[in-house]
């Protein structure tokens, strides 16, 4: 089956305008201004298979954002090939832009001082769906997401999770086989994420659509991806499975222990970071874990011990600090 | 006092800073600048050739003498366009300025003239091309040009206030339409933007007397050009300081309404 | 045709949206009205000087004003909210979002917003202009009155193209409010009748020539003074004026996506 995205040896690099500060430096800045080139993103190559899921983690400025233009058509790379769904983005076709969505948190693309029910008429206009196709595609959205009164308000009346509501909905309304998600819980209180997310993951599964999210929530990525690329200095720094995220970058595991006796200190047992409600946490090095959760069975009457991955947050953390494999 | 000094000289200097960044956007102030007195000029000189050389006291040079003029005293006397304002408080850009220590005006006062230092290195050489051009007829007369000076001043700041009090209305209504335009229209006629206030029927010119606008225009230009007597100098800076008590008090009674009024729109 | 469906669409909403806002139908009728009476009082003080400016009298330069009025109306209602639009969207980042709809990016930012009520402008002008024609007292026969037509609507789409180039700038300038006023300025010029200004101005200036031109056209049209060679100069600009802010538009978006690079 042939790739949803393709990506060759993809860059982008900008050129920025550089100025040192002072009011000399402003002026001579009105006639000549310095150049500095920005490599935002360094021939990174990955391939996406239809109906994947895919997460784009990185810092800020890492690249995720510019790569995500650059595959949705907003921005012309500077060198290499990306190819979604066989389409070059950058030039637009319209047969591709009527097969891909985006969607950016806090950022609104529905008609303020309207209704949503009103600018999803535009979008029926623009994509030219299907009459009976958008009718049943709009009852069903407003049926899964609880939008009833919600459509029929002007946008800027709604709250900002109600609006990122409609605003989904109305991204999803042409059935796009590629969606492109930028940030799409940004601001939103945790059950809104969480319905936001839902909705997602139904609508892929259902469709066979293939998404991308860039995203700083792990929970974001924790619930939708698999897969993860993290993307940092312009890099690809890893692309695999969520899981072996964590056992990649990480040298070290977490050991949860509830002794019998709470009074007691374990301090010569391992490196505790945590110490609270009769529950003990230890960071111990991956070798030393047999090693040392054996000798703590022996010799400490122990009620429950769990021994577990870091979280990923730390582990991105840990990513992003190091910028390299360990 | 010495510490708002302080403040303002660093908030002039980021301003300054920032005006240059801003350039194509300081150009089309300019543009717009250059071409209103531009109209005026062609309009009031080909009145004055059809009349035999000349209108409302003003010989055909003379006239293009006041529109080059006006070109600088407009530079000096413009203010925050109450849409820019609009635009402030819709962005909820207040917010920010509203949480510093020092009021808000200063931080506006620094960026106002900032733009306008930068803005007087288009329109003087602008005001030399038109010059060549037009080949205007005017005095400089020294005591006059030394008056100008505090005549200006005072002229942008009275404006500025008024302005100021006038924007500060967006607190209130977020369209604000009617009242600008009304507003501006006035001001128009009787500030001696349109012409020459000795071109206005009589009754005109006696209305223009007892409103502000005159004061923040037209009495600055009088005095560029070497046109005013001492003692409708005097009369003026009478009148400026007066005009002067009046926008203090008012905008200091505008804006305590207006603080309390506001709330964040448009976060 | 699709195009004419999308573009009734967002008319229809835009209209059906503003028809809830009476209270702006009030403040437009008034800045109407007063629009008109600053018109009507400049031209009052030229003509407490001089019977005559370049060649125009009192009724015909009332013309001139209704014309002023008419476009000035279309523009409001039409032209310049998109264009505000499109400078907010840049900055703000939802530009992105029109560019990733499978349709025309010119087209979707040229009619996204329609200010209803900004027609009473139209209105104002038509009724100025038939009082001014009738004082005149030559009428207007067929002819005239397609010409007129024809001339208004190459100064629609002069104004068009001439403010989309505007907006155009705001991919590399970033505050939009200075935008507006600059135009507002800008089509004070129209106002007065191009022969105002010497010749060699006339041309030197590009700013001011689509301006007066579009407007003095019409106006000429209707004071039969409108010669074969302004026609053909009037639909000629408008075409060169349409194709020249697409050209610019694509090349501002290029700038945009980083084609330059």
């Amino acid at each position: 089956m042939d790739s949803a995205v393709s990506v060759h040896d993809l860059s982008k690099t900008y050129i920025v305008h550089e100025r040192s500060s002072g009011v000399r430096a402003a002026v001579r800045g009105i006639f000549r201004r310095q150049k500095k080139e920005v490599k935002a993103v360094q021939a990174i190559n990955f391939e996406i298979q239809p109906g994947e899921i895919v997460g784009f983690l990185g810092p800020n400025g890492a690249g995720k954002t510019t790569t995500l233009k650059m595959l949705s058509g907003l921005l012309y790379p500077t060198g290499g090939e990306a190819r979604v769904l066989g389409h070059l983005p950058h030039l637009r076709e319209r047969q591709y832009l009527r097969q891909i969505t985006l969607v950016t948190g806090q950022r609104n693309q529905l008609i303020w001082d309207i209704p949503a029910a009103d600018s999803y008429d535009l979008f029926k206009a623009i994509y030219e769906i299907d009459p009976d196709l958008y009718k049943r595609t709009v009852e069903e959205f407003v049926e899964i997401l609880d939008m009833k009164d919600l459509v029929r308000k002007p946008v800027r009346n709604l709250s900002l999770g109600e609006r990122m509501k409609v605003e989904i909905a109305g991204s999803l309304l042409h059935h796009p086989r590629v969606l492109f998600l930028d940030e799409p819980t940004l601001g939103l209180d945790v059950p809104m994420q969480r319905r936001v997310r839902k909705f997602i993951a139904e609508y892929s599964q259902r469709e066979g659509a293939t998404v991308l999210l860039s995203s700083h929530y792990m929970a974001d990525v924790e619930a939708l991806c698999r897969r993860v690329i993290v993307i940092h200095q312009g890099g690809i720094l890893f692309d695999g499975d969520l899981s072996a995220l964590a056992a990649r970058f990480t040298s070290h595991k977490k050991v949860i222990v509830k002794p019998a006796d709470q009074s007691l200190d374990l301090s010569g047992y391992g490196e505790i970071v945590e110490s609270e409600l009769g529950s003990v946490s230890f960071r111990v090095p991956k070798s030393e874990v047999p090693g040392m959760t054996a000798r703590l069975l022996a010799e400490v009457p122990i009620v429950d011990l769990a021994v577990e991955d870091p979280p990923i947050e730390d582990v991105i953390d840990v990513v992003f600090a190091k910028g390299a494999i360990e | 006092m010495k510490h708002i000094a302080q403040v303002l000289l660093a908030a002039f200097k980021a301003h300054l800073i920032a005006t240059f960044q801003y350039r194509v956007q300081e150009g089309m102030q300019m543009i717009g600048l250059l071409v209103e007195s531009l109209i005026y000029l062609v309009v009031w000189t080909t009145v004055a050739k059809a009349r035999g050389g000349e209108v409302g006291g003003f010989s055909t040079d003379e006239i293009a003498g006041y529109f080059i003029a006006w070109m600088f005293v407009r530079n000096i006397t413009t203010g925050w366009s109450p849409y820019a304002m609009e635009w402030r408080i819709r962005r909820g850009d207040f917010n920010s300025l509203l949480l510093r220590p020092v009021h808000p005006i200063f931080a506006d006062t620094s960026e106002m003239l900032a733009s306008k230092a930068v803005a007087m290195i288009t329109v003087i050489p602008a005001m030399i091309a038109l010059a060549l051009v037009f080949k205007p007829r005017f005095e400089l007369v020294p005591w006059s040009l030394v008056a100008l000076i505090p005549a200006l001043i005072l002229a942008f700041v009275l404006r500025y206030v008024l302005m100021y009090v006038l924007a500060l209305t967006a607190f209130w209504t977020t369209r604000l339409g009617g009242l600008f335009e009304l507003w501006y229209g006035v001001e128009f006629f009787f500030s001696g933007r349109v012409a020459p206030l000795t071109v206005l029927p009589e009754w005109a010119q006696q209305v223009a007397n007892l409103l502000p606008f005159k004061w923040m225009f037209y009495f600055p230009l009088e005095l560029l050009l070497g046109r005013s007597q001492p003692d409708e100098m005097l009369f003026g800076f009478a009148m400026q300081i007066l005009w002067l008590t009046v926008m203090v008090l008012l905008i200091r009674f505008v804006w305590r309404r207006a603080t309390r009024r506001y709330a964040a729109v448009g976060g | 045709m699709h195009y004419l469906r999308l573009i009734w669409t967002y008319l229809r909403l835009s209209a059906l949206n503003e028809l809830q806002y009476r209270a702006n139908l009030l403040v437009q009728m008034f800045n109407s009205v007063l629009g008109l009476a600053i018109g009507l009082a400049g031209l009052a003080l030229v003509f407490s000087q001089t019977d005559s400016l370049a060649g125009w009298g009192p009724l015909e330069l009332l013309v001139v004003v209704g014309v002023h009025t008419l476009i000035g109306g279309i523009i409001k209602s039409v032209i310049q909210p998109n264009m505000y639009q499109i400078a907010e969207g840049v900055q703000e980042g939802n530009l992105d979002y029109i560019l990733t709809k499978p349709e025309d990016s010119q087209l979707l930012v040229s009619i996204t917003r329609f200010e209803l009520w900004r027609l009473v402008d139209v209105l104002v002008g038509l009724g100025v202009l038939i009082f001014a024609v009738s004082r005149l007292g030559q009428g207007i026969g067929l002819g005239e009155a397609v010409a007129f037509s024809v001339v208004l609507l190459c100064g629609g789409l002069i104004f068009y193209s001439f403010w989309l180039a505007i907006a155009t700038t705001s991919f590399w300038v970033v505050r939009t409010w200075a935008i507006y006023e600059m135009f507002d300025r800008l089509y004070q010029a129209g106002r007065w009748p191009v022969g105002i200004y010497p010749s060699w101005l006339r041309f030197g200036l590009t700013f001011l020539v689509p301006v007066a031109f579009a407007v003095t056209v019409p106006a000429e049209a209707l004071t039969a003074r409108l010669t074969p060679l302004y026609l053909a100069l009037a639909l000629g600009m408008a075409a060169l004026a349409l194709v020249a802010a697409r050209w610019f538009w694509h090349f501002g978006l290029r700038h945009y996506s980083g084609a330059s690079a």
